[in-house]
């Protein structure tokens, strides 16, 4: 216990000389701390300004703009079209083929996300590998596949069996989404249900339940929130998917096609606009939801406790079935992605089986479409990494006016459908003084749009990783704004640069629906050149092309994983 | 040195201080004392410039310091979770500040060696902060704040992320370490016991509002009110009817004994039969075997006995409250009555006023068994 000897002497205020704050005389020598302080005030002050600026111009003028100007497009008489039984029709199918394969692909991906949880199942590798592959790809490549496998001339319906079916339309359409959207439920479920852990369900099994019971009383209730979150998320990648809809609805015509062939085909801007919001609307409902829902922390993620207990083991007719139907779709993929890679050394797929190595020729003296696609993707990669970063920042560490704005605008791309940002930036920059219809610009920029939401998200993730005293700790220590963002925030920021950097590379080399719009006879794109071959029946240019591309998204891949080793987490599988 | 003057914070409408004046005098060790939420981290804060008051005033060494930022204060923070760069080693962490205070080179090598010898991590300056235990990043942490030779040091629970014997030992280091440098220090902590062996002063805190401020001894044997009592230290409260005051002590009356009690400072005249709350330490209290003859005497009936190692905790009930008693030794098994001697002079009591701060279960207790134990 301290005796009581403070200082009480001390504690009675010296007198000091007024300082010049008080006086304003000139000879009072003030302590050189606060000398400092007015000009180091300023400064800090200009630091935070012209962040907030870049981030807020940014996206006022490439989030905000463009929407808004989307709105005001239409005229009284697009308006009116609503009421046209080709626009009820496009409305219906977008739902009936978004509610099922919502519901599809959530419970494949809600199996996958089961499997990879429990580690004394074998054979993860292998579905670790097949729910990455549509991440990586582009998600119509499982469309054009489809085409290629199950199409009029395809494969298997016509070569093997003799049919003269196809899957195209409503089914084809519902198998295609279910296999390239099912990898985002599974990469939104599996924390969770890693989470959910081995204790809990050990005291289930323990109290007598028994696997069944288990599952349907504590996995499933625990992991419901997060279910929701990835139906939502699916939701509205699915309702919003261009390229699948377009390589194999045949006359299933959803909003989004229906919009592009009003846009390209028609030039009726207006009804296209009418199209668009129209799909925006159920979209937005769906993000504001999963705001919602993601603002609600879900009890698993509170205890985060990881059970040291191994797993309870599955019986073995629950595992035998569960490996069986993964192994189906497994196999499903690999003939997918096979027959691209096959298609690309096919001579004429459908009709001369004979190997060639033309269409990689084609793909590569096309190869202005793939390299543009490297290119502007790696360039979009850089200013959408700086921009979120900076995003971040500001929004979590400074105290500027207008941050929750901000916050708001950076993830809304998120909401907005591919094909409406395209007809949005393809009206907004059309004339001056924004005309930059035509430039290698506007392609590299509605790139850094779509990227945007992701890479905001992860930049915020790693910045909230930084405990808020360590700038602290700097700024007290006597170092302006300028000199905390360079030497700390910085280097800290760094791991997370290069893993958001990966990130938006391959949302900008994937990206389809809103680039499609923007490309010029000069300037061509992988992706949407991908489509085009595909419509005119060129199948092996459009394979050649997709594997090419695919070629370029697994390369800057590697050189990632090679540069970073595991410090590299890109998909948590 | 550092004066607050009626300073007043709210966060969204809620008051987290309120009119709080305290003078924290060169060279002394001051603790704020309280529960979390007290508003104990926020006066810290605002004294170090992470916070700008409502209203009131912070003067460090006499300069009225509000509007700047903490990087314009002689002020320097260490923080509970250390705050040390990950990516930057022990001597570049200790530099970075005085960097920004623009010294040469060799002058900052000199402080570096200087704050590191201080903190006994001689040679440790090239490790790099992962390679270091927590106790030494707080070290670190320490030695960076000292190298810019604050006005005042700043602490914010910086013990509360070690384990209980590293921060045993801390403590130590952290005082002798002041006494060498003469750093006037502000600790925050909600450690009553860190806030006794450390402070040289305390300033319990309860609702953005100062409780009492003295020595650990002032704080400890004379509680200004029942919530210091309560929250300093452990503490036993028993509820008594008021009897008569001599000059220096009140007499009550605890279930039939009459009980000599010292009141707070600053009571308030309380009317004979009135109800006051009584507090006693538990190494204040022994027992002793029931002598049936005395009818004024306080028993109880032994329900526990919990040896320690250093004490022997035994558990009394009195009337239906519970009485711990911590003694050397203690032979009595449950079940046994005793009698409950109270050392002179150290019962202390306070009267029940409107609005103030009652033991929890006071209210509980229902006033008709006292009254009646009392007749």
């Amino acid at each position: 216990m301290p005796s009581t000897t403070h200082r009480t002497g001390s504690v009675v205020p010296e007198p000091r000389p007024r300082t010049e704050l008080e006086t304003d005389s000139g000879q009072v020598t003030r302590p050189d701390w606060q000398r400092r302080s007015r000009r180091r005030l300023l400064a800090d002050r200009i630091t935070v300004g012209t962040l907030a600026v870049y981030v807020g111009g940014l996206l006022v003028l490439l989030v905000l703009v463009p929407t808004v100007a989307m709105l005001f497009e239409p005229d009284g008489e697009a308006w009116r079209s609503l009421a046209e039984p080709r626009v009820a029709q496009a409305a219906k199918n977008t739902v009936v083929i978004g509610v099922a394969s919502t519901l599809s692909a959530t419970v494949v991906g809600f199996l996958f996300a089961y499997a990879l949880s429990r580690p004394d199942l074998r054979g993860r590798a292998v579905l670790r590998v097949m729910a990455l592959l549509p991440l990586i790809s582009p998600p119509f490549v499982v469309g054009l596949a489809v085409l290629l496998l199950f199409g009029r001339r395809g494969l298997i319906t016509h070569e093997l069996l003799g049919l003269d079916v196809s899957l195209l339309g409503l089914g084809g359409l519902w198998l295609v989404q279910t296999l390239a959207f099912f990898p985002m439920a599974t990469l939104t479920l599996l924390p969770t249900l890693k989470n959910i852990g081995s204790t809990l369900e050990w005291a289930g099994r323990d109290l007598g339940w028994t696997w069944f019971q288990t599952f349907r009383r504590v996995t499933l209730p625990l992991a419901f929130p997060t279910i929701l979150n990835a139906l939502l998320l699916v939701g509205m990648f699915v309702i919003t998917d261009f390229g699948n809809p377009v390589l194999i609805g045949a006359g299933y015509q959803v909003l989004s096609v229906e919009a592009y062939v009003q846009a390209v085909g028609r030039q009726d801007f207006g009804m296209a606009a009418v199209l668009c919001v129209l799909l925006f609307v159920p979209t937005l409902i769906l993000f504001l939801i999963q705001r919602r829902v993601l603002s609600r922390r879900s009890a698993v993620t509170v205890s985060g406790k990881t059970g040291s207990l191994p797993p309870a083991p599955l019986p073995p007719m629950v595992r035998r079935g569960l490996l069986t139907v993964l192994g189906m779709v497994s196999a499903l993929m690999i003939l997918i992605y096979g027959s691209i890679v096959a298609g690309s050394f096919t001579r004429a797929w459908g009709a001369d089986w004979s190997l060639t190595l033309d269409h990689w020729r084609t793909a590569l003296l096309r190869g202005d479409d793939i390299r543009n696609s490297a290119l502007f993707s790696t360039t979009a990669a850089v200013i959408t990494t700086i921009s979120t970063l900076v995003a971040a920042y500001v929004v979590h560490r400074t105290k500027v006016v207008g941050r929750g704005v901000m916050d708001g605008l950076a993830v809304l791309p998120s909401a907005i459908p591919g094909t409406m940002i395209g007809i949005s930036w393809l009206l907004t920059f059309n004339e001056a003084p924004l005309a930059l219809t035509g430039t290698a610009l506007i392609l590299v920029l509605v790139m850094v749009v779509r990227a945007l939401p992701v890479g905001y998200r992860t930049a915020v993730t790693t910045i909230n990783q930084i405990s808020p005293s360590i700038d602290e700790a700097a700024t007290d220590l006597g170092a302006s704004r300028a000199r905390v963002i360079v030497q700390i925030m910085f280097p800290l920021l760094g791991g997370a640069f290069t893993t958001s950097l990966v990130f938006g590379f391959l949302h900008a080399i994937n990206t389809l629906s809103a680039v499609i719009f923007l490309t010029s006879p000069g300037i061509g794109l992988g992706a949407p050149t991908i489509v085009n071959l595909a419509e005119f029946g060129q199948w092996g240019a459009a394979t050649g092309v997709a594997a090419g591309l695919m070629v370029v998204s697994f390369a800057g891949l590697a050189v990632a994983k090679l540069a970073l080793g595991s410090r590299l987490r890109l998909y948590d599988l | 040195m550092i004066e607050l003057k009626s300073l007043c914070k709210s966060f969204d409408g809620v008051p987290a201080v309120r009119d709080l004046d305290l003078v924290v005098g060169r060279g002394e060790f001051l603790c704020l004392l309280g529960s979390s939420g007290c508003g104990k981290s926020t006066t810290l804060r605002m004294i170090a410039g992470f916070v700008q008051p409502d209203s009131g005033t912070v003067l460090i060494d006499g300069i009225d310091v509000s509007g700047f930022g903490p990087d314009a204060r002689p002020t320097s923070m260490v923080f509970q979770d250390y705050a040390i760069f990950p990516h930057l080693t022990v001597a570049e962490n200790i530099e970075f500040g005085l960097k920004a205070q623009k010294l040469a080179r060799d002058e900052r090598a000199r402080r570096t060696e200087e704050a590191l010898e201080l903190v006994g991590l001689t040679g440790l300056g090239g490790r790099r902060p992962n390679e270091l235990s927590g106790g030494q990043q707080q070290r670190v942490a320490v030695a960076r704040s000292l190298a810019i030779r604050p006005s005042v040091l700043l602490m914010d629970e910086p013990l509360s992320n070690l384990d209980a014997k590293t921060r045993i030992q801390l403590r130590t280091q952290l005082r002798e370490i002041q006494r060498d440098t003469g750093t006037t220090i502000v600790y925050v902590t909600h450690d009553q016991e860190e806030a006794l062996a450390l402070g040289d002063r305390i300033a319990v805190m309860r609702d953005g509002s100062l409780e009492q401020l003295g020595s650990g001894h002032e704080i400890y044997l004379a509680p200004s009110n029942g919530y210091v009592a309560d929250f300093v230290g452990i503490t036993n409260w028993l509820v008594g009817e008021f009897a008569g005051e001599s000059p220096e002590s009140w007499e009550v009356i605890v279930a039939g004994a009459a009980l000599p009690a010292t009141p707070a400072s600053a009571s308030p005249p309380v009317s004979r039969g009135s109800l006051v709350d009584v507090s006693v330490r538990p190494e204040d209290v022994s027992l002793t075997e029931e002598d049936a003859t005395d009818g004024r005497a306080l028993r109880g009936v032994v329900r526990d006995v919990q040896f320690l190692g250093p004490v022997v905790r035994t558990y009394v009930d009195v009337e239906g409250s519970v009485v711990i008693v911590h003694s050397a030794q203690s032979g009595w098994s449950p079940g046994t009555t005793v009698r409950l001697a109270i050392g002179n002079g150290t019962a202390r009591a306070f009267p029940r006023t409107e609005g103030a701060w009652r033991p929890p279960g006071a209210a509980a207790r229902p006033e008709s068994a006292v009254a009646a134990a009392a007749s």
